[in-house]
């Protein structure tokens, strides 16, 4: 735990005497998505894009929405996309995912749920860290303590993991990250047509994803 | 709407007992790569499959876009299973054999009851004989995300070795089914498949 907050310290220090070097910030922390695919998100869907502090990055998605109620089936109701991204860190250091925010819009007619999941592993590892949120769980047959009634909204989770936590990238192996987030809705099928996206007003649907860094032994 | 929570970490259900069992890096070959990755078959269309390669080329992930089976209204009846065959072309140093020890599989399966869902995945270095196969079952009702591992959680483990500096071609073949009741509703699917070359383990041949 005392490493991992100097770890902190350190690392802040380098962005520090780095300050004034566009090279030099690029060489400390950089993100470099390797593929992509998923139902969510084809290869021309997507776009990452790294914070200005170097310790954050958004994915941002222009096609990734799940749909229910009349005229869809089971397949259109789940929606996923794999992200396996690159990420490179000052040496010395590794790093592990310290906050996920999601960010959507909704449409959900009075009987429709919705949740959204992200879960992200590391190559060749069999841990796998994950948060799941549903956007609403009750109906208005079945009221709950969230919103009834048609929900017209955007929506937008914030997770934060606990530094002792956080899953490291491994210091012994060049292994990529893999991020795995996954949309949900569910309706009557007689129901009109209810959907889930992450999607802002001009169309995207974006991931943040917060960086944590902490020294190797 | 906004929400927040503590993020939850899950060391799920998977063993790790085989990765202590590699040999230690220093007993690795030089010049061990993938050199290409293919695939074909009704799970994975073209262009439906996405490789990420490690840094180091000693491990990778194939994430799907369209690997899964299905049934339910409106879904076709050739949606109740599909396949996937990757095709694994690998340097294979001379003097080394290599062993297909770990295997994880991700995705998410929901099934009304009565229904079954089953993901079989048979591997097959070339030129060995026979191939090894490996399975996982889920009965409904069930509504989750899942991870499974294949090889490896056994012992003795590795079990699968190529034969000395053979082995150049390795095939992975993933099917997916779902069956039951007649009117349920079910899916399965397979979002990632992924390990450290997928745990492929060196050793020197004797």
């Amino acid at each position: 735990m005392r490493n991992v907050v100097m770890g902190a310290v350190i690392f802040s220090a380098i962005v520090g005497v780095a300050g004034g070097s566009v090279a030099s910030a690029e060489d400390i922390f950089t993100v470099e998505l390797v593929s992509v695919a998923g139902s969510g998100c084809d290869k021309d869907d997507f776009a990452v894009a790294i914070a200005d502090d170097l310790t954050a990055f958004t994915v941002s998605y222009t096609n990734y929405t799940a749909m229910a109620g009349h005229g869809h089936t089971l397949l259109d109701a789940r929606k996923n996309c794999v992200l396996d991204v690159r990420i490179r860190v000052p040496g010395g250091f590794t790093y592990g995912i310290a906050a996920a925010d999601m960010r959507g819009f909704t449409h959900l007619e009075a009987n429709a749920n919705a949740s959204a999941r992200l879960s992200f592993w590391f190559q060749g590892s069999p841990a796998t860290a994950y948060v799941a949120h549903d956007i609403r769980r009750s109906t208005a047959t079945a009221p709950g303590t969230l919103v009834t009634g048609i929900l017209d909204d955007d929506w937008q989770t914030s997770d934060a993991t606990p530094v002792a936590s956080i899953v490291w990238a491994s210091c012994s192996a060049q292994r990529n990250l893999n991020i795995n987030t996954q949309l949900r809705i569910s309706s009557p099928s007689t129901d009109p047509e209810s959907l889930v996206t992450m999607d802002t007003t001009d169309g995207s649907l974006t991931t943040l994803f917060h960086v944590a860094l902490m020294p190797c032994p | 709407m906004a929400m927040r929570t503590p993020l939850l970490i899950a060391i799920c259900c998977l063993s790790s007992t085989s990765l202590a069992k590699k040999p230690p890096p220093s007993t690795h070959p030089t010049g061990v790569a993938i050199e290409s990755v293919t695939y074909s078959g009704d799970g994975c269309p073209a262009g439906s499959v996405a490789v990420g390669l490690s840094p180091d080329g000693e491990a990778f992930t194939v994430a799907f876009s369209d690997l899964f089976a299905a049934v339910g209204t409106g879904v076709a009846a050739t949606d109740a299973t599909h396949h996937c065959q990757l095709h694994l072309k690998l340097t294979v140093p001379a003097g080394w054999s290599y062993a297909l020890a770990t295997v994880d599989y991700r995705g998410y399966v929901s099934l009304d009851e009565g229904l079954t869902a089953r993901r079989q995945s048979r591997y097959h270095i070339s030129g060995e004989a026979p191939e090894t196969a490996f399975a996982s079952t889920w009965n409904g009702p069930v509504d989750d995300s899942y991870a499974v591992r294949d090889l490896g959680t056994g012992a003795p483990a590795p079990a699968y070795w190529s034969r000395c500096g053979k082995g150049k071609n390795l095939l992975i073949d993933t099917e997916l089914d779902v069956q039951g009741a007649a009117g349920g509703e079910g899916l399965v699917t397979v979002d990632a498949l992924d390990g450290e070359i997928f745990h492929l383990v060196w050793q020197p041949c004797s």
